[in-house]
Parts: C-alpha cells; sequence; structure tokens
C-alpha cells in the first residue's frame, strides 16, 4: 500500500499544517459531481443543431452543431467517478506574528486530474490575503500517462489515485484573535463539464502575536534581587565580574584562587593565599503592566497608523522580550475595563510566549487562549513582583484609575516606572463632525498631559514611549536610587 | 427581485475579475457578435432581432458565464441560419462555427473557477488545445459536408450517416465509463 502523492497549488512554503477533515456542507448537489451549464450547453445545443440539420436537410447546421456535440460528448466520455471527495483543511501555523505569512491549505483526494482546483476566502479587516482577491486556482495532479483515446475508453478504477493541494497566502497585519473569512474549495473536471462542490471550509481563526517594538536597554534593571541572570548585584557573590582580591577563607573555592596575586611578595610574606572576589549575577524581577482599558485612534494595521491600544501591546511585547533575553524573570499584568489578564513572573522562551500569547488576546473575548489564561476581576493591580522589583506600567496616560494604582504600588518598596504610548499621530474614527473630533482628541490631549505632569510630581518617572533605548535614562536613575528611595517611601 | 439580487452579485464578482477572466469574457462577447456577423456574410443580414438576442443573452453570459444563458447562443445561430439562410453551406458556415467553438471554450474556461481567481497557465493551456481539437473537428466537419454529393430530393446521405455514427460513437463513450465503474 503506497500512499498517495501530493500535488500542490500555490505556495510552496511549507509549515506544518494540522489538517482537519471537512464535514460535508452546503447543498446535496453540491456534495457530488455534477454537470455544469456548460455541459449542458454543449450536449443540448449541440443535439438541437444537429437534429434540426438532419430533420431539414441544412448541412450547415450540422457544422455549427457538431463542435458543440464533441465536446459535450468528450466532456461526458470523461467524467469523474466516485461522489464523495474528501477534504482536508487547515492552517499553517495557526499562530503568527503581525507581517508574517500563513497558509490557508485545502487538501482533497481526487482520482484524475482536475481541469482546475480552487479555493476562495473572503476578505476580512487586517488580514492581507494573496493572491489579493482571495482566490487562487491550479491544475495539480500528475500528468495524464496514456493517450487521450485510451483514457476515454478505460474504466475510472485505473486511475491513481493522488492527494491535490491548494493554498492561500494569509498575511495578519494586527495582533489579536482573528476569525477568517468563509473560504470555499471546488474542483472542475472533465473539460468544464462536471464540477465538485463548492464547499465551505469550517471557519479558520487565527491567533496573532504582536511584533515587539524595539525595546533595547543599555541600562541596567534598578536593584536585581534573584540569585541568576546577567545584572551585577552590588554585593560579592558568585558570578563572573571581578569585584578585587581578598584573602583565603575556609570555604572559598580551590579554582578561585588567584595564583598570581597569591605569589606577590607581600602575600607570601604574609603566608595567605589570596582569592578573586566577584560580583554575583543577578535577575531581576520585572512586572510589565499593560493599561488596556482604553484604546483612541483607528488601528489601520502593521503598515498604517496605529491606535493607542496597538503601540502599547507592541511596546509591552518588546520590554517582556528584552527582560527574558537577559534572563530575567518576567510577570505580565493586562488590565482590561471589567477583567484582568495575568500571568506569573517566570522565565525561559516558553513564557516568553505564553507572554506574547497574552498580549494577544488583549481586548479579546474570544479565542481558546484567553479562556485559559485569564481570570475576570476587577480592575486592580494585583502586586505579584517581589518588594524591589521593577514594575513597568505601558499606559497611554488615559485611566486614572489605573495609574492611581500604580502610584500606590511606588509606596511598597517597587520601582515603577511609567511608558507613556499615547501616539503622536492618530487617525479619530469618523464620529460628529470634523470640528468635534479635533475637540475631543484636544481635551484627551491636555487630559494626558496633565496625568503626566501629576504622575511626575507624585514621583513616578514617565517617559514617553520611542522605541529602543526609551527606559535608558530612568533606569539608570533609578538604579542609582538606593531600593529604600523609592517614590512613596520617600514621601 | 430575485435576478437583480443575482445581477448586482455578478457585477460584484465582475468588478474582482482578474486581467484573465475579463478577457475571456470580451473574447465571449466578441465571437458570438463575429459568428452572427458570418451569417450576415453568407446572406443573413436582415435578422437584427437575432442580432439583439444574440448580443443580450452574450452580454449576460459575459456577466455571468455559469449560467444557462449561453444556450441561447447557439440556438440563436441556428435560427438565423435557419430562418434566413438556404441549403447552401457556405465558407463563412466553418467561421460561425469556428466562432461559436471559441465563444463555448472560453465561456467554460471563465466558469472553471470563480472571478477572483487567476487563471494560470497551466488551466488555460489545456482548455485551448481542447477547443483546437474541436475546431480540427469542426473544419472536417465542414469539409465533408461542403463536398459530399446530395440527393436528387435534396437530402445529404453523407450527413445522416455522419450524424448518426457520431451520435453511436458519443453513446459508447459516454456509457462504457458507467458499465466499467466500481461496484455500489
Amino acid at each position: 500500500m503506497t500512499s498517495p502523492s501530493v500535488a500542490p497549488v500555490g505556495d510552496d512554503n511549507r509549515a506544518s499544517t494540522t489538517m482537519r477533515a471537512v464535514p460535508a456542507h452546503g447543498t446535496a448537489a453540491a456534495l457530488g459531481w455534477h454537470p455544469t451549464p456548460s455541459l449542458l450547453r454543449a450536449l443540448f445545443g449541440g443535439l438541437l443543431l444537429s437534429g434540426l440539420a438532419v430533420v431539414t436537410g441544412r448541412p450547415a447546421l450540422l457544422v455549427l452543431g457538431v463542435p458543440l456535440l464533441v465536446t459535450g460528448l468528450w466532456s461526458l466520455a470523461q467524467r469523474p467517478s466516485g461522489g464523495e471527495v474528501p477534504v482536508h483543511s487547515g492552517l499553517a501555523p495557526d499562530v503568527l506574528r503581525e507581517g508574517q505569512a500563513g497558509r490557508l491549505v485545502a487538501q482533497l483526494d481526487l482520482r484524475r486530474q482536475p481541469d482546475a482546483l480552487w479555493l476562495t476566502m473572503d476578505a476580512v479587516e487586517n488580514v492581507a490575503l494573496d493572491p489579493a482577491p482571495g482566490a487562487r486556482t491550479g491544475r495539480p495532479g500528475p500528468a495524464p500517462s496514456r493517450p487521450v483515446l485510451r483514457s476515454l475508453l478505460e474504466p475510472p478504477e485505473s486511475d491513481q489515485p493522488f492527494t491535490a493541494e491548494v493554498s492561500l497566502s494569509i498575511t495578519p497585519l494586527r495582533w489579536g484573535h482573528h476569525v477568517l473569512g468563509e473560504a470555499r474549495v471546488g474542483v472542475t473536471a472533465a473539460g468544464g463539464g462536471f464540477r465538485w462542490g463548492p464547499i465551505t471550509l469550517p471557519t479558520a481563526e487565527l491567533t496573532v502575536l504582536p511584533l515587539p517594538g524595539p525595546a533595547e536597554t543599555s541600562a541596567p534593571a534598578p536593584h536585581p534581587v534573584g540569585l541568576v541572570g546577567q545584572h551585577r548585584s552590588r554585593s560579592v557573590g558568585e558570578g563572573s565580574e571581578l569585584a578585587g582580591v581578598r584573602p583565603f577563607v575556609a570555604g572559598d573555592r580551590l579554582r578561585r584562587i588567584s595564583w598570581r596575586a597569591s605569589l606577590r611578595p607581600e602575600a607570601v610574606r604574609r603566608g595567605q593565599l589570596v582569592v578573586a572576589a566577584t560580583h554575583a549575577d543577578q535577575d531581576a524581577g520585572v512586572l510589565v503592566v499593560v493599561d488596556a482599558v482604553g484604546d483612541v485612534g483607528v488601528s489601520e494595521g502593521l503598515h498604517g497608523t496605529s491606535s493607542s491600544l496597538d503601540v502599547t501591546v507592541r511596546a509591552a511585547a518588546g520590554i517582556v522580550e528584552h527582560y527574558l533575553s537577559t534572563g530575567d524573570r518576567v510577570g505580565l499584568q493586562v488590565l482590561e475595563r471589567r477583567r484582568v489578564l495575568t500571568l506569573p513572573t517566570h522565565s525561559g522562551a516558553l513564557h516568553r510566549r505564553r507572554a506574547l500569547l497574552m498580549l494577544a488576546q488583549t481586548g479579546q473575548t474570544s479565542g481558546p487562549i484567553a479562556r485559559r489564561l485569564t481570570w475576570s476581576g476587577p480592575p486592580h493591580l494585583a502586586l505579584g513582583a517581589r518588594s524591589g522589583s521593577l514594575v513597568v506600567l505601558v499606559s497611554p496616560l488615559l485611566s486614572s484609575q489605573v495609574l492611581t494604582q500604580a502610584v500606590t504600588l511606588s509606596r511598597h518598596r517597587t520601582t515603577v516606572v511609567v511608558v507613556d504610548t499615547l501616539p503622536t499621530d492618530v487617525v479619530l474614527p469618523e464620529l460628529g463632525h470634523r470640528w468635534s473630533r479635533a475637540l475631543a482628541w484636544r481635551l484627551r490631549v491636555i487630559e494626558h498631559d496633565h496625568t503626566a505632569r501629576s504622575l511626575a510630581l507624585a514621583g513616578l518617572p514617565v517617559v514617553a514611549w520611542h522605541g529602543a533605548g526609551s527606559l535608558d535614562a530612568v533606569l539608570r536613575v533609578a538604579s542609582r536610587r538606593p531600593p529604600s528611595l523609592t517614590a512613596g517611601a520617600r514621601r | 427581485m430575485r435576478w437583480r439580487n443575482a445581477l448586482v452579485a455578478a457585477l460584484d464578482d465582475l468588478s474582482l475579475a482578474g486581467t484573465a477572466q475579463r478577457g475571456l469574457r470580451l473574447l465571449a462577447v466578441l465571437a458570438a457578435a463575429g459568428a452572427w456577423l458570418a451569417g450576415a456574410a453568407a446572406g443573413a443580414g436582415d435578422s437584427e432581432l437575432t442580432l439583439a438576442i444574440l448580443m443580450l443573452a452574450a452580454a449576460w453570459c459575459a456577466v455571468t458565464p455559469d449560467s444557462h444563458a449561453g444556450l441561447v447562443v447557439p440556438v440563436a445561430l441556428g435560427w438565423q441560419w435557419l430562418a434566413h439562410l438556404d441549403r447552401t453551406t457556405t465558407g463563412w458556415a466553418l467561421v460561425a462555427a469556428l466562432a461559436l467553438v471559441v465563444f463555448h471554450a472560453a465561456m467554460t474556461l471563465a466558469a472553471t473557477a470563480p472571478a477572483a481567481a487567476d487563471l494560470r497557465s497551466d488551466v488555460v493551456l489545456p482548455a485551448a488545445g481542447r477547443a483546437g481539437a474541436v475546431a480540427v473537428v469542426t473544419v472536417v466537419t465542414w469539409v465533408a459536408v461542403r463536398w459530399s454529393p446530395a440527393t436528387g430530393h435534396g437530402g445529404y446521405p453523407a450527413l445522416t450517416v455522419a450524424a448518426l455514427v457520431l451520435l453511436v460513437v458519443g453513446a459508447v463513450l459516454a456509457t462504457v465509463r458507467a458499465t466499467h465503474g466500481p461496484p455500489a
């Protein structure tokens, strides 16, 4: 028993696909092979003209009718066998990043090379399809190995079964959970004389991870407290960066002995071994808090203007990626109007994916990942970080409720940094008059500036988000302060 | 209002059609017009009503190629040759028949996939080859008919025999696969 070959149509990038069998959708007529209007036109038109030619003795009518009749009979002789065509469909992969291309794939088990296999999908917002109208056609399958006349006369079971594949390229332009448009697949065979389908494929759902904004920072995280990581501790301990030399004491590791320093005359005179002391390498506990209570502006996807929530989510993704890449432990809280999404502090690549998945669920009410990761509750900051941790609040500074809690948090020996993500150029929704929209935006900006000033007065550093290096200045200042001198403690 | 909604939906589809699809639909309309002109050149120039019906049907087909409106075109052409011309078989009959082949092939290819789908060469070329083979059969038929001897009663025995042979061959081809099909 050999497995059938797969003949593709469409893109060649073969990501692993979880294919699902497609249940029967559509009308009863659509589930089997059925004749097309083209076949009926050829047969009826050809028979009518040929019949009239014979009955009325008009040979010109036979010249008109014979080509149609030949075409119809040719299609009839090549008609496909069997009614059922098993279909499998799926997304490859079903989790993408913004701007990353995936594929919607449909596979059909056929017995004979069709004229065309096609796949269409209705357009949805923030998802780009390639080809652009959302339709692709092709003629998959092995080339016929027999002469035409022989293939006409041979029984259908002599045809080798094969799996035909057709795919559409899908590129999401905005993070979140997307329900893709209705997709249909169909096959035309026998010179356009017979058609199978179209059938509607199961609705595909796509989770799109935010594209992290560049968030690299050269400043260290203030007051790291863990035992592993890349940040240099103020205290001496196990690490790699040299802090100095000191006399050997009981308990020191032998490999720490600096033989070069021990051979110096003063060390020899005292009869002491000298060991190299290092700064302890420590990790930082970072809690990234996303203020998703409101959203200002219209999101036009990856290549258009961004809403405030777009900027917030992408900035948070960048900050999370940066700290996780340096070995720190990162927690995440997404504060929405009616719920809080919480991801406990952890580190590692898997945690990075979990964090991005959670950010993709921001503002989404559906999707399996949202259901797994979330719990409902009032939008307040539940501090999962230890005292002394760094809290990065990513906010467009429009929700006084969240910001009040941030100030409260800063009074618990925690370094809080506020990242301002209100975009400077927003596209406002087409509501009301133009002057009223401009006025509303102006009021928003005034409110935002007032909030930023209030936070600064309360001792919380506020930095505008502009990508890599945004946090450098405030983190350096925070690092120089002792942990006890946080904003709240100083008051 | 169903036809109106269908027309609006079809026009929406047409607006999404690619270059190949639009070209095929234009070709179908031109082929239908060409078939009528061939009849007119043969002496049926006074069949304006036929022309109107033909062009209406061809335009409808161009918008909705996957419809039964295409059947009107061969019927209208048959009427033109039956009602307005005598029994002679001129070279214009071959031109009209070839135009009809082009019309049918273009409509069939346009209906192969939705309007928005791109028609690639691996779909178009086999269809063109098929249409070419049918065109060869058409020429052979015209040659046979043109030079077959007529009886004194105005009949064409060769024509009748050829039509019957064609029907028998078609019936055999159509049933042979059914009789060899897998058991239910």
